[in-house]
């Protein structure tokens, strides 16, 4: 049974069915060839799968980051930060880099973060003077920031799958997010001055301060939701809720960029997004349940103690099994099958299910900027006219660092568990 | 056929986006009713649970027919154009063929709590279960419906690339 789940997720998978029907279809298969339950059980789980106020917030966490890409935020916020960083060499870029990080403190999606930066500010890099595959390359690491820094659709669905706190997670994605960001910043200041990129600029005060009149209202919105989670407010849910209310309430009355039909457009199109989403988990809760029934989580707990692995060899082990998965799968999938499979092997030895999050987090990140489905890559090439061939060498030293941030957060899990209880 | 079609498109478009507002509606409804008047509505998280469950299969039949389900497709890409159009009528079989088993047993697991009389498990709403389970049997025939859609499109169409839209 266990050998007729791997074959044939394999097949479906890659003649190309999609991914939460295949994850079906084989659920399906197996029923009726191994009678291990019954049919009326997996209609149940297309029910029951998604009956949860935890998978509430990524609806609302879509449209809160669809909201704020057709609001225009994005230029708002990296006017201010480049108001900031323009007396050091490479400030553009560097700037750029920090406002995908605040843009990742407001949303919980990747391609999102690329493609509304990407869009603005890879236009204003090209006028300072930096080579399209490095903007490119910068903009597609950048965006990553969006699934790490807290709030992050990544981290909820974890939450659900593994059973752990989404509020931990997003007190846990603090410092990692940091870390990729100073990164991601020092290859930024590397390649500037080695390649005399990015002259320096003298500091106005007055801009920067008008700068941050109009990025206002919407760097309030990380504080509403950030504080309103860590501050035991809101849960993670509601705060998601909220975070789409405020933007809203700014994308129509302050910044006045979108209207009613506008609005009706982003609801109809956040819906299909989460869809296309919650769909593969649902599918995933029950698989994962056939899987469990066919003993392929408890059979890995055996081989790791049978190999008498230590847990610094089998976070290593995992880690170069999930890039390699990386380039066939995407995000989500990894997330919703592959993470349950492997979770009893880190409790058993004795990883932290939070700290084993984070570092899947990172991976995912890292796939999403590596050919050849990085979708990253893709969306910067697609919105800049960029080919993607030249995004690809642009990522290359982004590539790098964020493996070297990889095998700090594995191995030093205190980066992820310091603000967790 | 033509307008059918486009009734049906309006139809998931309008419902699932109006179902994510009335989710949203609610969630912040009673997080101002909390905070503000400490009002607290037993019924308003089991059905905003609700309308995300039905927000998500009209979605999936909306995704169905513009192909944006998440998929691998580096091994298909390397087929030549004809291979490609009979692999996707392949695939739309082997989905539809999932979604119909789901249709037949959806009806059952509905039946069988009506029969029982199952009501919510966690709220005083006096609607029993079944009315909100109706969405397994309802969504998947939406989306059977686009599957159909979509493979006598691949049959007439040599051209396997459906109209993309974002």
């Amino acid at each position: 049974m266990a050998v007729f789940l791997i074959i044939s997720l394999f097949v479906l998978l890659a003649f190309g069915v999609p991914v939460a029907f295949a994850l079906g279809a084989v659920g399906l298969a197996t029923i009726l060839l191994f009678d291990v339950t019954s049919l009326t059980q997996l209609a149940q789980s297309q029910f029951s799968g998604l009956d949860s106020f935890v998978l509430l917030a990524i609806p609302f966490f879509i449209l809160a980051g669809n909201i704020m890409v057709e609001a225009r935020m994005a230029p708002q916020l990296f006017d201010l930060m480049r108001a900031v960083t323009r007396p050091i060499r490479g400030g553009d870029a560097v700037g750029a880099t920090l406002s995908a990080a605040l843009f990742g403190a407001m949303t919980g999606s990747s391609v999102a973060s690329a493609a509304a930066l990407g869009r603005i500010v890879i236009p204003e890099l090209d006028r300072a003077g930096y080579p399209r595959s490095f903007s490119g390359g910068l903009l597609a690491a950048g965006g990553t920031l969006g699934i790490m820094i807290p709030p992050s659709i990544v981290f909820v669905i974890y939450g659900a799958m593994a059973q752990v706190s989404v509020t931990d997670m997003f007190k846990a994605g603090i410092l990692p997010g940091l870390l990729v960001t100073l990164f991601l910043i020092g290859v930024t200041l590397v390649l500037a001055s080695r390649n005399r990129w990015g002259e320096r600029g003298p500091f106005f005060l007055g801009v920067a301060l008008r700068a941050l009149a109009r990025a206002g209202p919407a760097l309030l919105m990380p504080t509403i939701v950030l504080g309103g989670i860590y501050g035991g407010i809101f849960t993670p849910t509601e705060a998601a809720a909220v975070s789409a209310i405020y933007g809203l309430f700014i994308a129509a009355f302050v910044y006045r960029s979108v209207g009613p039909r506008g609005l009706a457009e982003i609801f109809v199109r956040s819906a299909k997004m989460t869809a296309s989403i919650l769909f593969i988990v649902a599918q995933a809760l029950f698989i994962g349940l056939l899987a469990t029934l066919a003993g392929i989580p408890s059979g890995i707990v055996e081989a790791v103690s049978a190999l008498d692995l230590q847990p610094w060899m089998f976070l290593l082990v995992v880690n170069l099994a999930l890039l390699v998965l990386g380039c066939f799968l995407d995000g989500v999938t990894i997330l919703t099958v592959v993470a349950p499979l492997l979770l009893p092997a880190v409790l058993a030895l004795g990883i932290d299910p939070i700290h084993f999050g984070i570092i899947l987090t990172l991976n995912i990140e890292i796939a999403a900027i590596t050919p050849p489905i990085g979708m990253n890559l893709f969306v910067i090439s697609g919105i800049s006219d960029t080919r993607p061939e030249q995004v690809i060498r642009g990522v290359v030293p982004f590539v790098g660092v964020m493996l070297l941030a990889l095998a700090v957060v594995t191995y030093m899990p205190w980066i992820s568990l310091a603000f967790v209880n | 056929m033509a307008a059918a079609r486009r009734v049906l498109n309006r139809i998931e478009d309008a419902l699932s986006g109006a179902l994510l507002f009335l989710g949203l509606a609610i969630v912040f409804l009673e997080i101002v009713g909390r905070s503000l008047f400490s009002a607290s509505f037993i019924w308003s998280e089991e059905v905003s649970r609700y309308t995300l469950i039905w927000l998500t299969y009209f979605g999936v039949a909306a995704a169905v027919r513009s192909d944006s389900h998440i998929k691998v497709t580096i091994f298909v890409e390397l087929l030549p154009n004809a291979a490609k159009r009979w692999l996707t009528i392949a695939s739309c079989l082997v989905c539809l063929t999932y979604s119909l088993f789901v249709i037949w047993y959806g009806v059952r697991l509905v039946q069988d709590n009506r029969s029982f009389g199952l009501m919510s498990a966690d709220s005083d709403i006096p609607i029993p279960i079944w009315v909100f389970q109706m969405i397994v049997p309802l969504g998947y025939i939406f989306i059977s419906l686009r599957l159909v859609e979509r493979i006598v499109q691949g049959w007439k169409d040599p051209d396997p690339s459906p109209v993309r839209e974002r």
